[in-house]
């Protein structure tokens, strides 16, 4: 019967992908607080690069990953100061 | 003895005693001297029942959970009394006394012990050897229970098993060649008499006796016999 | 000079020891001079596994403590040319070793043995960090599950943490008609989210527990597809290319369907 099941949904209800999903998240979740430097880190960086094109609060700027039901999400929140006015190189 | 140590461990007929002498001292002092000595002494101590002699001193109820709590929570061993020594000084005969360098027995190291120990000196182990846990005695040992696989008894003198001998088993540990091993169902993974080492031969078709049976050394060879009454008259 | 493999996982049950045990009987079997190593201290098994729980007199904590030399606590498997055991102490804990007695211990036994394979207890806490301590290189023992592949995710990070070359997998326990039918999560799922390198691939095999209660590992067993792929994964360890083993040959009973029916999949 659920072979037949199976035929019939043949991508929605197979507990492979259901169990590659969920491991696909909770890994995202361990492999960033495996490291508690690695927001930092990344931080770090995300504020290295916007400054070549904009003056940020670098203290004022926040970043987290948030989950939802079916996803995670990197959420920055940093406040601009001033566009510079010939931002990058070009 | 020259100087008195802090913290004493000495066997008796129910199993460890652990005396604690300095009376003056502060609390915390006698904690970590207490864990310190445990530590050292872990190798041989495991799985004994211990008797807390705390001398003259006088403990809250909080002071004594926090010992029993080292010495069972951290060395896993089962604290069966405390009780206050006369002055803190030992009352056991001087041959039963065992200290924590014997730890360092091992099977080829000969009898040069072997006069300390009081043919009396026997203990007493009311309960089943699982995995893991080991007795070391310097005299005999009598378990009332069984011992398991993983599980080991050292013991200078005999070993006595009222139960079934399915771990390793090390009658006069410290050389003596006439000790024995007897249980009332003998299945050891490994026997040891003196410094013979024997083992089940490898065809486990064998069925296991039905009856106890004793280990003793003949001509040379770790021997197994039915036990009867007359078996150990020779 | 030897080199010497750490045998983990991080989650318990995934088949660590019984992985130990066959490897280093095939690479025997290849001719090669193999001591295993039971770094699980207080929770041994490898001797059990091997069959040769009854000939241990001295132990890896005894070595360490100096109450014999290495030689002494180095049972020999009759069996099999040029295998040896070191077994674990059951009496001690994990603490009763520390990861520089482990190197010490690992590096003079690369000196007698072609190769040393270490096998470790289950966890990230001491035992592993001592097990983990000889290694030269890792090999990361998952099964289809989801709990046993985030911990060898952890497990990645944490060898790699320790400056190991990049570890490689062996995926154990599949089962090829539960893949089939899209039950089990199959080694490109698993490769995919790891991204490491595939030693081996190891199916579900009764054999594995009628070998256990023997004391004789599966991979002197003819018959055993598991014996059979724990052989190619000693071949590999050498060095050799060896293509996975096909697993369709168990092909359920859905895959015929298909065929017969004219699916293709």
């Amino acid at each position: 019967m659920l072979d037949l099941l199976n035929k019939v949904f043949p991508k929605d209800n197979r507990s492979k992908d259901i169990a590659k999903e969920r491991l696909r998240l909770v890994l995202v979740h361990d492999r960033a607080s495996v490291a508690p430097q690695f927001l930092e880190h990344l931080k770090g960086d995300l504020i290295e690069v916007i400054s070549r094109y904009m003056e940020i609060d670098d203290k004022g700027t926040e970043i987290n990953l948030t989950s939802g039901e079916e996803s995670v999400a990197l959420v920055a929140s940093i406040p601009i100061k001033r566009m510079k006015r010939h931002a990058g190189t070009w | 003895m020259v100087k008195r140590e802090d913290v004493i461990f000495k066997g008796t007929k129910t199993g460890v005693l652990i005396q604690i002498n300095s009376e003056q001292e502060d609390f915390e002092v006698v904690k970590a001297k207490l864990a310190n000595r445990l530590s050292s002494a872990e190798r041989f101590l495991q799985g004994a029942e211990v008797t807390i002699d705390i001398g003259g001193r006088s403990l809250s109820s909080r002071q004594l959970l926090e010992l029993e709590d080292i010495i069972y929570q951290r060395y896993g061993l089962k604290v069966l009394k405390v009780i206050h020594g006369e002055g803190g000084e030992a009352k056991e005969p001087a041959g039963e006394g065992f200290s924590g360098d014997k730890e360092n027995w091992s099977p080829s190291e000969g009898g040069r012990r072997g006069e300390e120990v009081s043919p009396e000196a026997t203990l007493l182990v009311k309960r089943t050897l699982r995995s893991g846990q080991s007795i070391r005695y310097s005299g005999n040992v009598v378990v009332l229970g069984d011992v398991n696989p993983g599980a080991e008894v050292v013991a200078s003198g005999d070993i006595i098993v009222m139960g079934v001998l399915r771990g390793v088993a090390h009658a006069g540990a410290q050389g003596n060649d006439r000790a024995v091993v007897a249980a009332f169902r003998l299945q050891p993974t490994q026997l040891r008499i003196g410094n013979y080492i024997s083992r089940p031969p490898d065809n486990e078709s064998n069925e296991p006796p039905s009856g106890p049976e004793v280990a003793q050394i003949k001509n040379g060879l770790v021997v197994v016999e039915a036990y009867q009454p007359q078996t150990l008259s020779g | 000079m030897g080199e010497s493999l750490v045998i983990t996982s991080g989650k318990g049950g995934v088949g660590k020891t019984t992985t130990t045990a066959n490897l280093g009987t095939s690479l025997a079997l290849l001719g090669r001079k193999v001591a295993l190593l039971d770094a699980d201290i207080g929770l041994r098994n490898l001797d059990v596994v091997m069959g040769l729980e009854n000939r241990i007199v001295f132990d890896l904590v005894d070595v360490v403590e100096g109450y014999c030399r290495l030689k002494q606590a180095l049972i020999k498997d009759k069996r099999f040319e040029g295998l040896y055991l070191l077994p674990a102490a059951q009496t001690k804990d994990k603490t009763a070793v520390s990861p520089e007695q482990m190197k010490g211990v690992v590096g003079e036994l690369k000196e007698e043995f072609d190769y040393v394979l270490i096998d470790s207890p289950a966890g990230i806490e001491q035992g592993f960090k001592n097990a983990v301590a000889g290694a030269d290189r890792a090999v990361i023992v998952t099964t289809p599950e989801v709990a046993a592949v985030r911990d060898a995710d952890r497990i990645i990070g944490l060898i790699e943490a320790a400056e190991l070359p990049a570890p490689k997998l062996i995926v154990n326990r599949i089962r090829p008609s539960m893949v089939k039918k899209g039950d089990m999560m199959d080694i490109d799922d698993m490769l995919e989210i790891l991204a490491i390198e595939l030693l081996g691939v190891v199916p579900e095999d009764e054999m594995i527990v009628v070998s256990t209660n023997r004391g004789e590992p599966a991979a002197t067993l003819q018959g055993s597809r598991a014996g059979e792929a724990y052989r190619n994964i000693a071949r590999r360890i050498q060095g050799e290319p060896v293509p996975l083993m096909s697993l369709e040959a168990e092909g359920g009973l859905l895959k015929r369907l298909k065929k017969l029916m004219g699916f293709s999949s």
